[in-house]
């Protein structure tokens, strides 16, 4: 074992946690907002993948057509999302988080079928959308796509972050996230917003269902697979944080990409539960969480 | 017209529905028919049959375990499969490789489903919700990983194959005897969840899911009561578990993950959580249709993903609570049509309607404490606590709390005596509830100190806070709204008169008597609250806040606490209810009670209260004993008329 072999361990955590936290931020977005759980988000990742073998490797689009069209399919789900699962339910139901997380995970089961009858079973790869020879640094061989999605995740953080603090819809937004009747008090368009936060985490999500197919080859179970690690990246980071999702992901990520170097691979799961617990037991939060999600008491 | 006799009258709607013990009969009878249909199935049915059969039985078992904490408890712990699967490998693995018994098995097996569930559940008691929602649904992939680890012993990826059967297929009846052994199995499973459910666990489960607040606050502790729905639950799955290993002669870790969790919760939340029939009926679905269609193809999971989602958008309480809902409601179309004279403010589940809420309104201040006295003699007083009356039985010391920086209490010291009645009063923000949050445990103070009939609560959880001899109410009542005004007052007496666990798993059918003492005592309580027979038995959800508020004191009253603090009590209330309030307290006092009541209504105060805090940006400003008594303060007269300027205006 030498520091190279380390080297790779730690590029392809940060890589890894760059998609986890990239599909957190999604999910994050919606948590913080509504408080609800959109379980079928995962689909919409894979669907994002799936998307990308189709337009690049069958129709040879343009790289560029490729990426605004899956963003589109993304934002267009997000909205259907919020018109057929998320408002039929309000008012209605004594337990909206349950009944949410429920609804969609019928749901995510059911679109996971649909796109493995459409597409196969069989997972395939997808053409690269950057060069696939490796650069090295200090002996360390870096793929580009590991650039691209850690360049992707800072610009999409760092764009949150300054909308949130300098836009008036991210103002809107934090007031939403803070208190949902009082921001209704104040005249924010809550229900608008939430659509347009819907969205933004399904453009979010197939985003990051492209991103990762370097990593991952597409298929209808991608999603499913990828969406186990970013629930610890978020539970670690803490619900509804932003920066939760990304430290987390990365956390995550990285005990992905170097776990495996020194043990069985089938440690991973096993070491990530011991550290989501051994958190959560100190902080019930997670490291960033907001408390009021948690303790609905 | 007032919101309480404007209240629905479950006696009235009742009419219109078939008599209850002959409903009762009627669903009694199915059930037995039922059973009876699944006990002779072997006379019908080809083998193969009979196996999917089985394995249906045994989902649906384990089904009634996961309902005991999703559906009941509120306990998102969805580690169901994995529990049956630890079950299912320690009964395989000890048969096969030990050459244990099966009969000698099944004892370890359970104590491995139980053991592997207390591991999951540790992170419980600490999180809620989500988080062990997710924490609970990671250790199913954990589970498959695990396996793979110990590969040398449980066979890796490839499964335990070569596990016995319970009764060989080749002897005369061997298919039969293992068929009725997976039913007796099945029903066992479901006999120990719903009789846990009927005794007074049920109650208790029900809280904490509802109002874990208002079970501490009644000196419940909350952690014993999670733990104690981690065991039962794990009960029925490692039974179930543990057969399913020799049902299929193998265990493979690929049956206790995802698809069987998703079946097993969406079994659970799709007919009616938190009933007994309703996860049997849903996981019994869900089984047949995949048994039907064939488990493993994609039209399988489509179907099951697309009937889940489209289910509870339709019924988003399950369709049992959704399909009552509907019909509840024809049946009270019915109604108006058969009286048109009926008030609209009638209709069940309406929040407290408007027309009489203007009304209440006007009337709240009507309060008279002369007339309470006089009604109160006709009342039968509850049984006086016998206290040294010298020593105060709330004492507060130097309480200091602040949030972020601001103080929002400030080195408060005041003291309640028995048979006293105590007011904290001031703006809102002052501190009021934040004090009263500290004597009831729920929030520890940075500095200062609370002492309760003589001993030191501070630093004690709530649940022990409350068993030294305090109790409180909500400003927003803490209470269960699915159950009825009687079984939240209950909730009051678990502390002393639920029943032990071990009866609750192994006898709770048994405990009848208890649970016909605890209505008894309920029904006492709710009578000295001026309570109608009918209000008793309505739903919580279906009653006006004010008579919420009621329901909480009367959980207060049933604790049996000598200190009971108050948030608001009078809020919402119409003159009504006040009337039946103060004469609650006036009661309460005379039993040598000691009362603190954080109030804004300035009639209701002065009516009942015989000493006032008044507090102003978290500090006191001044205690002002016997203020009926003596002429009133400046500083309370000045407080008292802004208060009124600003009612006016």
């Amino acid at each position: 074992m030498n520091l190279t072999t380390l080297g790779i361990g730690i590029a392809t955590g940060i890589a890894l946690g760059g998609v986890y936290s990239l599909i957190g931020l999604g999910f994050t977005l919606v948590v913080a907002s509504t408080r609800l759980f959109l379980f079928v988000f995962e689909s919409v990742v894979a669907l994002g993948g799936i998307l990308a073998f189709w337009f690049l490797n069958d129709e040879g689009w343009p790289l560029a057509a490729a990426v605004v069209a899956i963003c589109l399919v993304g934002a267009v789900s997000g909205l259907l999302l919020d018109i057929t699962v998320h408002r039929p339910l309000i008012g209605r139901v004594r337990d909206m988080g349950v009944a949410v997380l429920v609804a969609t995970i019928g749901l995510s089961i059911a679109a996971d079928a649909v796109l493995s009858l459409l597409f196969g079973g069989d997972p395939r790869q997808t053409q690269a959308y950057v060069s696939a020879t490796p650069f090295i640094i200090a002996q360390i061989p870096l793929q580009w796509s590991f650039v691209v999605i850690v360049s992707v995740l800072i610009a999409i953080a760092s764009g949150f972050a300054w909308s949130l603090r300098h836009t008036s819809i991210g103002h809107q937004l934090v007031a939403l996230q803070q208190d949902h009747e009082g921001a209704q008090l104040l005249g924010v368009r809550v229900s608008r917003l939430t659509t347009g936060v819907f969205a933004l985490a399904g453009l979010l999500s197939a985003l990051a269902g492209f991103l990762i197919t370097p990593l991952a080859d597409a298929s209808a179970t991608t999603g499913s697979t990828l969406i186990i690690p970013a629930f610890a990246a978020m539970a670690v980071g803490g619900f509804g944080s932003f920066t939760g999702a990304i430290v987390g992901g990365m956390v995550v990520g990285l005990v992905e990409g170097i776990v495996p170097l020194y043990a069985n691979v089938n440690a991973v799961n096993p070491i990530l539960l011991g550290i989501i617990v051994l958190v959560l037991l100190i902080r019930p939060v997670g490291m960033f969480g907001r408390p009021d999600l948690v303790r609905e008491y | 017209m007032t919101a309480v006799e404007s209240a629905p009258a479950p006696g009235t709607r009742r009419a219109f529905r078939t008599p209850r013990h002959l409903t009762g009969g009627i669903r009694a009878g199915l059930w037995v028919v039922l059973l009876v249909l699944i006990v002779i199935m072997p006379l019908f049915v080809s083998s193969y049959r009979l196996f999917q059969i089985e394995l249906i039985l045994l989902y649906v078992g384990a089904s009634s375990g996961l309902n005991i904490s999703v559906g009941y408890a509120g306990e998102m712990l969805l580690s169901q499969a994995t529990v049956m699967g630890a079950a299912a490998y320690a009964g395989g693995l000890l048969t096969l490789n030990e050459h244990w018994s099966l009969l000698a098995s099944l004892p370890a097996a359970l104590a491995v489903a139980i053991i592997w569930q207390m591991i999951i559940g540790l992170a419980g008691l600490r999180i809620r919700g989500l988080y062990l929602g997710l924490v609970s649904f990671f250790s199913v992939l954990v589970f498959a990983n695990i396996v793979d680890l110990l590969q040398g012993w449980t066979g890796g990826d490839d499964g335990l194959i070569g596990v016995q059967q319970l009764f060989s297929s080749q002897s005369t009846n061997g298919n039969t005897y293992s068929y009725e052994t997976v039913v007796i199995i099945a029903v066992v499973s479901v006999v120990v969840a719903s009789q846990f459910v009927a005794s007074s666990w049920g109650l208790r489960l029900r809280a904490l899911r509802d109002s874990p607040y208002g079970l501490a606050v009644s000196g419940v502790s909350l952690t014993r009561t999670k733990l104690a729905t981690y065991v039962v639950s794990a009960i029925p799955a490692g039974l179930c578990g543990w057969c399913l290993a020799f049902v299929n002669q193998s265990v493979s870790p690929s049956i206790f993950g995802l698809s069987l969790t998703l079946v097993l919760f969406a079994g659970v939340e799709l007919v009616g959580p938190g009933t007994i029939v309703g996860p049997l009926i849903g996981t019994g679905l869900l089984e047949i249709y995949s048994n039907l269609v064939s488990p493993f193809s994609s039209y399988n999971v489509l179907g099951l993903g697309l009937l889940l989602a489209v289910v509870i958008l339709v019924f988003p309480n399950g369709i049992r609570r959704g399909g009552g809902r509907t019909i509840e409601a024809l049946r009270d179309r019915y109604r108006h049509r058969r009286s048109p004279g009926g008030d609209a403010a009638s209709a069940p589940g309406g929040p407290p309607a408007s027309a009489t809420a203007a009304e209440t309104e006007a009337e709240q201040t009507g309060f008279d404490r002369a007339l309470v006295l006089e009604s109160l003699k006709s009342v039968e007083a509850l049984h006086p606590l016998s206290f040294p009356t010298a020593e105060p039985l709330l004492k507060v010391r130097d309480l200091r709390r602040s949030f972020d920086g601001n103080l929002a209490v400030a080195d408060a010291s005041f003291e309640v005596k028995a048979g006293g009645i105590m007011a904290l009063i001031g703006d809102n923000g002052s501190g009021k509830t934040t004090i009263i949050n500290m004597i009831s445990g729920l929030l520890r103070p940075d500095a200062g100190s609370v002492v309760i009939c003589g001993q030191l609560a501070t630093g004690r959880s709530a649940h022990q806070v409350s068993a030294l001899g305090v109790t409180r109410t909500f400003q927003i009542p803490q209470l269960i709204g699915e159950l009825t005004v009687r079984e939240n007052v209950e909730v009051g007496l678990l502390r002393a008169h639920g029943v032990g666990f071990a009866r609750g798993v192994l006898a709770g059918f048994a405990t009848w008597k208890n649970q016909r003492m605890l209505r008894a005592e309920a029904d006492e309580i709710c009578r000295l609250l001026g309570l109608s027979e009918s209000e008793i038995g309505t739903r919580i959800e279906q009653l006006p806040l004010g008579l919420r508020r009621l329901a909480e004191v009367g959980r207060a009253i049933a604790t049996g606490s000598p200190v009971i603090c108050l948030d608001e009590p009078a809020a919402g209330l119409n003159s009504k209810e006040l009337h039946e309030l103060g004469r609650a307290l006036l009661a309460l006092q005379q039993s040598n009670r000691a009362i603190l009541l954080v109030e804004h209504n300035v009639r209701f105060v002065m009516g009942v209260c015989d000493d006032i805090v008044l507090l102003r940006h978290g500090e006191v400003v001044g205690i002002y004993p016997d203020v009926r008594s003596n002429p009133l303060p400046e500083e309370l007269r000045t407080f008292f008329s802004n208060v009124w300027v600003e009612a006016a205006e």
